[in-house]
């Protein structure tokens, strides 16, 4: 990369003064020399300039307006009842995917009938809520029974799929009250910081393209190809630089950085390793969350090598019996795929994205999906065009309006959003938030 | 006001104490009303919103945890409630007319020519107002970072807090947002034309 465009990047900052010392000395020094960046400065001061003085002070009224509510007792303090209108049960993402095929498949068929029947149930809701509320004279909570039951549809058995599909989207209207109420939990900020710290890379790679971000989590075509050609010959360094070149994802092997429990393998001793020795494995399964490793009897996981857990929490389960195998499972592994090479060795392949020369492979872009983990999905501009195809349930916390949405959804919605979308998503379990993760278009 | 002078006040709002809410109001007022201003190019509504966002804020003082500065809370607030507020009045026209530019290709990298006009050229009433104006024209992550930063005056840190991303991140989308904003400047002529579009070769060649 070139110098000034590495000085681009710093003049911004240097008009915010968050640039070191050092940096400010040596981009004042690269001012005096170069007219360009001098030119790009002089606009960005301008522009500061003006917009700052653009703020306008807030009207009297403002004040005024809120001091009256409050000292005048119009507004008080909320009582947190989050927790009582939070539905107990959950839909499992099988469920949800079933849902969601049953849904895609109905949907040219019902999208004319769907608004009617949905506007109507809408209205008799309404209507019947509205009748009880007169006739019992009570202020009883018609809105947790609205949002419970709304919730509920979605909770629907799959053999009810049509009868239960989600309003779609346009006929919501724009009554948040009478929205299901998800909780906000703050009790688990350990929890939730550590699963930030897994998306992390979503947060440090700064501006790069949302596509190629997700595509780590969908694994698109260009890369499934591109480990099978690996796989056609382990350590064969040409196939590796199609795969580079052609799509700019660098596939790496897992096993790897630990040099005194692994050996060097095949021509490219700098890249192929032979898997720890303590690990023998007879087969795999791989589903969506877990990777289910199969071992022989007397794996001793103490001396495994830690990175076979780094992509999700390892868990070793002994054999019952003496005949059996041990198993080994990987929870929520990273996307990757295990290769069989001609030696009966398994390997785990782990896609890297954004092979940097300088600072070697980065993690890839990745976020984990524990067990009971719900994604809500908040993005901008285009969502509500693509979410009606996928009859998300808008639901509320806390005041602000989120989609809750299958894993598989979000994931699907993630790619085909463009590079100008922010996707913010909250990854939920039923003890509430367990992580945030925010993709910046 | 500090982060303890806040927690202080909170304390005495939460013990009974209701018009000491006002120092709240008073101290981040101006800077809530501008975001929300900016935020939806309407004063009436930026009014609205600040109010919601100071009466929201009241209302679940008690669940504030002092985890980040209140008035970083009370941003995100009145950020969430502009988003809500657009995302209902449907922007969808001025998305339309939003100007696109591939970030990621340095061929678009325009330059102004700024090295013989005086500023004071440049800063009449009239350019403040196309340069002001012209930031609604960027999309929606640039706008609001360009909001906070240049009318809000709100930190890195307190950008990254309300946009929940890190201070890298507002860095470099600081950065891209600016450098859109040129581009839409030359491109209608308040900067003047650059004086020469160029490639990621020429640029290598300017040191």
């Amino acid at each position: 990369m070139s110098k000034c465009l590495e000085y681009i990047e710093l003049i911004s900052a240097y008009i915010d003064g968050q640039l070191e010392e050092d940096e400010k000395n040596m981009i004042e020094a690269h001012f005096k020399e170069c007219e360009d960046c001098s030119s790009i400065l002089k606009s960005y001061e301008i522009i500061s300039e003006a917009t700052s003085k653009s703020a306008v002070l807030a009207p009297e009224s403002l004040k005024t307006s809120i001091m009256e509510k409050i000292l005048s007792g119009e507004v008080e303090f909320a009582e947190d009842d989050s927790i009582a209108t939070q539905s107990s049960s959950t839909i499992s993402d099988e469920q949800a995917a079933q849902n969601l095929i049953k849904f895609k498949r109905v949907n040219n068929i019902f999208t004319k009938i769907i608004p009617i029947a949905a506007s109507f149930i809408f209205v008799t809701l309404i209507a019947i809520n509205l009748f009880r509320s007169l006739g019992k004279n009570t202020s009883s909570s018609s809105q947790d029974s609205v949002s419970l039951s709304v919730r509920d549809n979605v909770n629907q058995d799959e053999s009810n799929a049509i009868g239960s599909l989600p309003t779609p989207l346009d006929n919501l209207g724009d009554d948040d009250s009478m929205l299901p109420q998800i909780p906000e939990v703050l009790d688990n900020f350990d929890e939730l910081n550590e699963l930030e710290l897994d998306s992390d890379y979503f947060r440090q790679d700064d501006d790069r393209s949302v596509s190629t971000d997700t595509g780590a989590m969908s694994v698109p075509p260009g890369v499934g190809n591109a480990a099978q050609g690996i796989d056609d010959g382990i350590g064969d360094e040409s196939e590796e630089q199609i795969a580079n070149d052609s799509i700019d994802v660098l596939v790496d092997e897992y096993y790897e950085f630990d040099e005194n429990s692994v050996d060097a393998l095949g021509e490219n001793d700098d890249i192929w390793w032979e898997p720890p020795t303590g690990l023998d494995l007879v087969d795999i399964e791989m589903n969506n969350d877990n990777i289910d490793m199969e071992v022989e009897d007397g794996f001793d996981p103490e001396n495994a090598d830690d990175d076979i857990v780094s992509a999700g929490a390892g868990e070793h389960l002994e054999a019952e019996n003496e005949d059996d195998d041990d198993d080994f499972m990987i929870h929520n592994p990273a996307p990757g795929m295990f290769i069989e090479d001609d030696e009966d060795d398994w390997w785990y392949y782990q896609f890297e994205y954004d092979y940097d020369e300088e600072d070697g492979p980065r993690p890839f872009a990745s976020i984990t999906f524990p067990d009971n983990v719900y994604a809500y999905i908040e993005i901008y501009d285009e969502l509500p065009e693509l979410l009606k195809y996928y009859y998300p349930q808008r639901v509320m916390r806390n005041g602000d309006e989120y989609y809750e949405v299958s894993r598989q959804t979000a994931i699907e919605l993630i790619s085909q959003l463009s590079e100008n979308n922010d996707v913010y998503i909250e990854m939920v379990n039923e003890d509430g938030i367990y992580a945030i993760v925010r993709l910046v278009g | 006001m500090t982060k303890a002078e806040e927690l202080e006040i909170i304390k005495k709002v939460i013990d009974g104490d209701k018009a000491a809410f006002e120092e709240l109001v008073l101290a981040n007022q101006n800077n809530v009303y501008n975001l929300a201003r900016k935020m939806t190019n309407n004063d009436e509504d930026a009014l609205d919103i600040s109010q919601e966002a100071f009466i929201k804020a009241y209302t679940q003082l008690e669940s504030f945890r002092g985890e980040s500065r209140f008035s970083v809370w009370l941003y995100r607030l009145t950020y969430n409630l502009c988003i809500d507020f657009l995302r209902k009045t449907t922007r969808q026209a001025t998305v339309s007319l939003t100007y696109t530019d591939d970030d990621d290709d340095i061929v678009n990298y325009e330059i102004p020519d700024l090295r013989e006009l005086p500023e004071d050229a440049l800063l009449t009433e009239e350019s403040r107002q196309i340069i002001t104006k012209s930031i609604d024209e960027l999309n929606d992550s640039h706008r609001e970072i360009l909001i906070m930063r240049e009318i809000t005056q709100m930190s890195y840190e307190e950008i990254g807090i309300t946009l929940n991303i890190n201070e890298g991140t507002v860095k470099s989308r600081l950065a891209r947002a600016r450098k859109n904003l040129v581009g839409i400047l030359i491109s209608k002529g308040t900067f003047p034309d650059s004086y020469r579009q160029k490639a990621g070769e020429e640029v290598e060649d300017c040191v």
